[in-house]
């Protein structure tokens, strides 16, 4: 009897609160529902995927090159799933841009089992050291693209894709937006939302994520040429973020917005934007700065900087093992990893990094010479 | 690289060349203009707005060829002269090239092929419609086709020193051009030629940065070549010392390497740290006592119990 009692009191969770969607999975920290970013080491830095409800911002490399190919990742990994997507876009033209999204391809892990035949003699005692994983290897969770290769078009046709390339004339009279293109966005999102059955309280036949890209917010396309100061036009971007991540937050969908922060001359806005994203990460590309030629950089395509991570339904976020992260573009695959220094293989006192700063540094070193002469 | 833009070898989409009061980049343009005039590819529009139409035809070889079409945007800037007609003032004011998209439409000329649009300064029209409506502009010229008119290259001039909010708005052009010309004064390694600070940005994503000096010639050809600035560096010197006289090779008669059998030699010595790995159980001691050795033939420790 007494056991029985025990038994009752002891359930089994056999219905997870959590409904499954194609695409998604529950993270197995927090049982955050998760979608792939498309690329499976970003997922990895920011902790397993990108949590539905939440806003992503990546700050654009000065090009742009780097962070469209993340958008096009985020895209391509969508339509693959079978979600919903918005591409909004200003700046390129969205259909060529969902035309172009690569097509997902099978890397074969077995070239990189390394063969650990060459003995060392000396420093044996490394030998069995465990090797050191820089990213991922295993992509059960989402997929890798073939930049070469463009979606199939019979898949695209399929897609549910929206676009949205301008003002499409949402009534601007109550709204509080100085600009009309922040507000016409948000209404697209907002019907979206409601039409397809993404909201959180919405009970669809079949549930769906609903992915939104937005390709370089606040360029200087986005300005309205109205004779508000630039700070009032700032703010209003700010506004949009706001309004848009209590929209997001509220239903069964993840949004990805680039920003080319460069762009922009007051920091404080930057910093706005960021706390009023769940995730903000930056890219910094080696394109054309002094850093494509330093050695130490010499393996990658620039850095990656996590400026925040996503904390929601949890007090404490994913806390990656390394803030030193660089990526780097293949073919086949956009890999973000820790950042290693190079093997050091050249026999001087200095190693070569140490050499490229300052001129005042080299005359303050003859200069210590010489008395060390005397 | 810069002629290799000029000629369309390097595919740009949007040149944007920057020049100053210091150094003017209109002789620049006009080697543009020159080259886009003898493709003979597409139609080549060129807007005046900064100068009369004469002084760009002035010196250029084949202008008067039936794909080459000048727009004439000074004389009569904005129409003031034609408003001043009666008829005109009740229709309010003539905005005649106050944007671009009007002046290339106002040309009846349709091709199936794309044309180059030159746009002689973009001052004045950045003083007028302000900077974020002449960017719009710009963007759409390339993106749109405007009136059957699919733009292919446009190639423009603006005064960096007269740009109104230069800080923001020149890297805001940066972005949207595809190629960067920055024109300044001649430098003691250009030998009395200007030079040009080119940022190329490839369609693949990659970026290229040449600092050249330029000659135009009669023909309005241009002669570039690299840049080489000597800049003494840190590096260089530490290489040097390295190279030459730090080496312990070259200051010592000692030899101080290592030869074939020297190295095979060396890597037979077994070494305390080194792993052995087919070593024998338990422990020998090998001793043998020498001449001198004060052999204790009792043993010192037969007192004790062990």
């Amino acid at each position: 009897m007494n056991m029985a009692v025990q038994q009752t009191s002891f359930q089994k969770k056999s219905k997870s609160r959590v409904p499954y969607i194609p695409g998604s999975k529950q993270s197995i920290q927090n049982a955050q529902l998760l979608v792939s970013s498309g690329v499976p080491s970003f997922d990895h830095a920011i902790g397993g995927g990108i949590p539905v409800g939440t806003v992503v911002l990546i700050e654009e490399d000065k090009y742009g090159t780097y962070a469209k190919l993340l958008l096009k990742y985020f895209l391509a990994e969508g339509i693959v799933s079978g979600h919903s997507l918005i591409v909004a876009s200003q700046d390129s033209d969205c259909e060529n841009l969902v035309r172009e999204l690569p097509a997902p391809v099978q890397l074969d892990d077995s070239v990189r089992t390394s063969d650990s035949d060459d003995k060392m003699t000396i420093a044996w005692r490394y030998q069995n050291m465990r090797v050191v994983q820089s990213s991922p290897t295993s992509t059960s969770f989402g997929h890798n693209y073939d930049l070469t290769k463009s979606l199939d078009a019979e898949i695209l046709k399929a897609a549910d894709v929206c676009y949205w390339t301008g003002c499409t004339g949402y009534g601007q009279s109550e709204s509080r937006f100085t600009n009309p293109a922040y507000y016409d966005l948000l209404c697209t999102i907002h019907n979206k939302i409601e039409e397809g059955q993404f909201g959180v309280a919405a009970s669809p036949e079949k549930r769906n994520i609903l992915r939104t890209a937005v390709h370089s917010v606040g360029s200087p396309l986005w300005t309205e040429e109205t004779h508000v100061s630039s700070y009032q036009q700032k703010s209003d971007l700010a506004l949009f973020f706001y309004c848009l991540r209590s929209l997001i937050r509220s239903a069964y969908a993840v949004c990805v917005l680039t920003l080319p922060s460069h762009l922009f001359q007051e920091t404080s806005i930057i910093k706005r934007l960021e706390h009023l994203c769940d995730a903000s990460v930056r890219l910094e590309s080696f394109a054309g700065s002094e850093k494509e030629t330093n050695p130490v950089y010499k393996d990658y395509h620039g850095l990656f900087h996590i400026n925040q991570l996503p904390a929601i339904n949890t007090l404490m976020s994913h806390v990656p093992e390394s803030f030193d992260l660089a990526f780097k573009l293949r073919r086949k695959r956009f890999l973000i990893e820790k950042l290693h220094l190079p093997p050091e293989l050249q026999e001087t006192t200095q190693r070569e990094q140490d050499d490229l700063p300052s001129l005042a540094s080299g005359i303050c070193g003859v200069q210590t010479r010489s008395i060390l002469d005397f | 690289m810069l002629s290799s833009i000029l000629t369309g070898k390097q595919k740009s989409v949007l040149v944007c060349i920057q020049d100053s009061l210091e150094q003017s980049g209109f002789p620049l343009l006009k080697a543009f203009v020159q080259h886009a005039v003898d493709r003979k590819e597409n139609h080549v529009h060129i807007i005046c707005y900064e100068h009369p139409t004469g002084k760009m035809k002035n010196g250029l070889k084949n202008s008067g060829e039936d794909h080459v079409h000048f727009h004439d945007c000074f004389t009569d800037h904005r129409g003031w002269i034609e408003s001043q007609k009666k008829e005109n003032i009740k229709s309010g004011v003539n905005t005649r090239g106050n944007s671009l998209l009007s002046v290339l439409q106002s040309s009846l000329v349709t091709s199936t092929n794309d044309c180059v649009v030159i746009i002689d300064s973009l001052m004045p029209l950045i003083y007028y419609n302000g900077f974020t409506k002449c960017y719009r502009e710009l963007h759409s010229l390339l993106t749109k086709s405007v009136n059957g008119l699919a733009v292919s290259q446009v190639v423009c001039l603006v005064h960096k020193d007269t740009l109104p909010d230069a800080h923001a708005a020149l890297p805001q052009l940066c972005h949207l051009a595809a190629t960067i010309v920055r024109v300044g004064p001649f430098t003691q390694s250009s030998r009395g030629n200007p030079i040009a600070h080119i940022i190329h940005k490839k369609q693949g994503g990659k970026v290229l940065k040449r600092a050249e000096y330029y000659f135009i010639d009669a023909d309005n050809r241009v002669k570039s070549e690299d840049l080489t600035v000597v800049v003494p560096t840190t590096t260089g010197m530490n290489k040097e010392m390295i190279d030459d006289s730090n080496l312990p090779q070259n200051l010592t008669t000692f030899k101080l390497s290592l030869g074939q059998q020297e190295k095979q030699a060396r890597s037979q010595l077994v070494l305390p740290y080194l792993r052995r790995v087919n070593s024998e159980k338990g422990g020998e001691v090998f001793y043998q006592p020498d001449a001198a050795d004060d052999w204790d033939e009792e043993d010192p420790d037969d007192d004790l119990d062990i």
